[in-house]
């Protein structure tokens, strides 16, 4: 048995599912974007009004110019709000769709089930790079009121999370969560007993090669 | 053939031969159950190197001093390659820094169009799998300059799309390309590592790992 990436021999192949799984990555992206938007903007304020006091803000998406808008009760009614664009906090997950489409049938049940887990986790991160985002637009883009709210140390902490995620987090996440996945046992030796076979089938064989053993010993005699 | 004739030592002899047999068959087993763990240990060994190794390549980005020695240098010549392409395309083109200008159109390349997010990548990964030295240092030179070549045809492809379908330019930039950055870059980074897979086979000899 040998361990071995989950990469087809031909480069044609790889180019193939790579473009099948990113265009229905995408199609999927594209089709349930708006109400993904709404879910992660009410995670993610949840998450923000759990940890602010007192609880002030609101994320409202916007189907229209695909961003999440800002909102905080002590904003002052005339000033604009920011917004926060959307696409980019989860496209990521068309190569996570085109990276699980690599496996030889993807459409296996274990192989579904371990993208939609991952898919899962994958949202999770999309819901903290909001918050992170959210917090660092607090503490580095609102002039007077970030600095009087936030010290040197908590600006540094949010911004460079923030930044890591435009950086190459987003770009890491999928790989990371795809990883443990990319490796398959391939190879069984042919004529030798699986591990993973039952005790009694090993037990059964093992007695079925004896009674060969002997019949053939009894030939050469 | 005699002494197989003889049924007391053929038994004893046949004993023998299945109990031999029988051990070493036990130790394969043995062996290939404890290999799947150790796989998947090593698997996860190389993430958590590859999570610490991109760290330390952001935070090392992140420096002012590398930004302004390294980064924005290259950028500029990022910028300037791909405005050479442009113009072989027959653009009017001029290049101020790290900005590509038309009469009608410009963009600034900036961190993540100038293909140093896959480089960090594809350069984690690889050091973070196990091969020798010489096999990293090839695998990190052909990768970055595969990388930077596919980001010659994203910048000029962005900057021709940006002047003449400029309703494309956004979702072409934000999704279709960095995404194919990015895949790319792993793709790279698996057909180096398909090379040494044994590396990271049960059954693989410590030689030529690190």
């Amino acid at each position: 048995m040998m361990t071995t990436f989950a990469l087809p021999k031909s480069g044609l192949a790889v180019t193939g599912r790579l473009l099948l799984g990113f265009l229905l990555g995408l199609l999927v992206w594209k089709g349930f974007a708006a109400p993904y938007e709404r879910l992660l903007a009410a995670a993610a304020e949840f998450v923000l009004r759990a940890t602010e006091n007192p609880a002030v803000t609101w994320l409202r998406p916007l189907a229209d110019s695909r961003e999440i808008l800002v909102e905080r009760q002590d904003f002052p009614p005339s000033s604009p709000r920011p917004g926060i664009p959307a696409g980019d906090l989860h496209f990521n997950f068309v190569i996570l769709a085109a990276l699980f489409a690599l496996h030889a049938k993807p459409w296996r049940g274990d192989r579904v089930g371990a993208f939609f887990l991952v898919a899962g986790v994958l949202c999770l991160v999309h819901v903290v790079a909001l918050f992170f985002q959210v917090r660092t637009l607090y503490a580095t883009r609102l002039g007077p009121w970030s600095a009087a709210n936030y010290g040197p140390f908590a600006r540094n902490f949010w911004a460079t999370g923030f930044h890591f995620h435009q950086l190459v987090g987003r770009f890491a996440a999928p790989f990371v969560l795809w990883w443990p996945f990319a490796l398959t046992e391939q190879g069984q030796p042919r004529g030798r007993v699986s591990a993973s076979r039952p005790f009694h089938k090993r037990r059964k064989r093992e007695r079925e090669n004896d009674c060969l053993d002997e019949r053939r010993l009894t030939r050469q005699i | 053939m005699k002494l197989l004739a003889n049924p007391t030592v053929a038994k004893s002899s046949k004993n023998l031969g299945r109990s031999t047999a029988s051990a070493m068959h036990s130790v394969e087993v043995k062996e290939r159950m404890r290999g799947a763990p150790l796989a998947r240990r090593r698997s996860l060994v190389f993430l958590a190197r590859f999570i610490g190794i991109l760290f330390f390549f952001f935070f090392a980005v992140a420096l002012r001093p590398v930004n302004d020695v390294v980064i924005v240098p290259f950028t500029g010549w990022i910028a300037a390659v791909s405005a050479i392409l442009l113009k072989a395309l027959g653009e009017a083109v001029t290049v101020d820094g790290t900005e590509i200008r038309s009469t009608e159109f410009a963009v600034n390349i900036q961190n993540g169009c100038n293909g140093l997010e896959t480089v960090l990548l594809f350069g984690s990964a690889v050091l973070a799998f196990p091969a020798n030295w010489q096999r990293r240092a090839v695998g990190l030179f052909a990768g970055f300059l595969a990388i930077e070549l596919l980001n010659f045809v994203r910048v000029a492809s962005l900057f021709w799309v940006g002047r003449h379908r400029p309703a494309l330019f956004s979702p072409l930039h934000t999704v279709l390309w960095q995404s194919v950055m990015v895949i790319f870059g792993v793709v790279l980074f698996l057909l180096w590592a398909r090379q040494m897979e044994t590396a990271l086979s049960p059954g693989a000899s410590p030689s030529g790992a690190r």
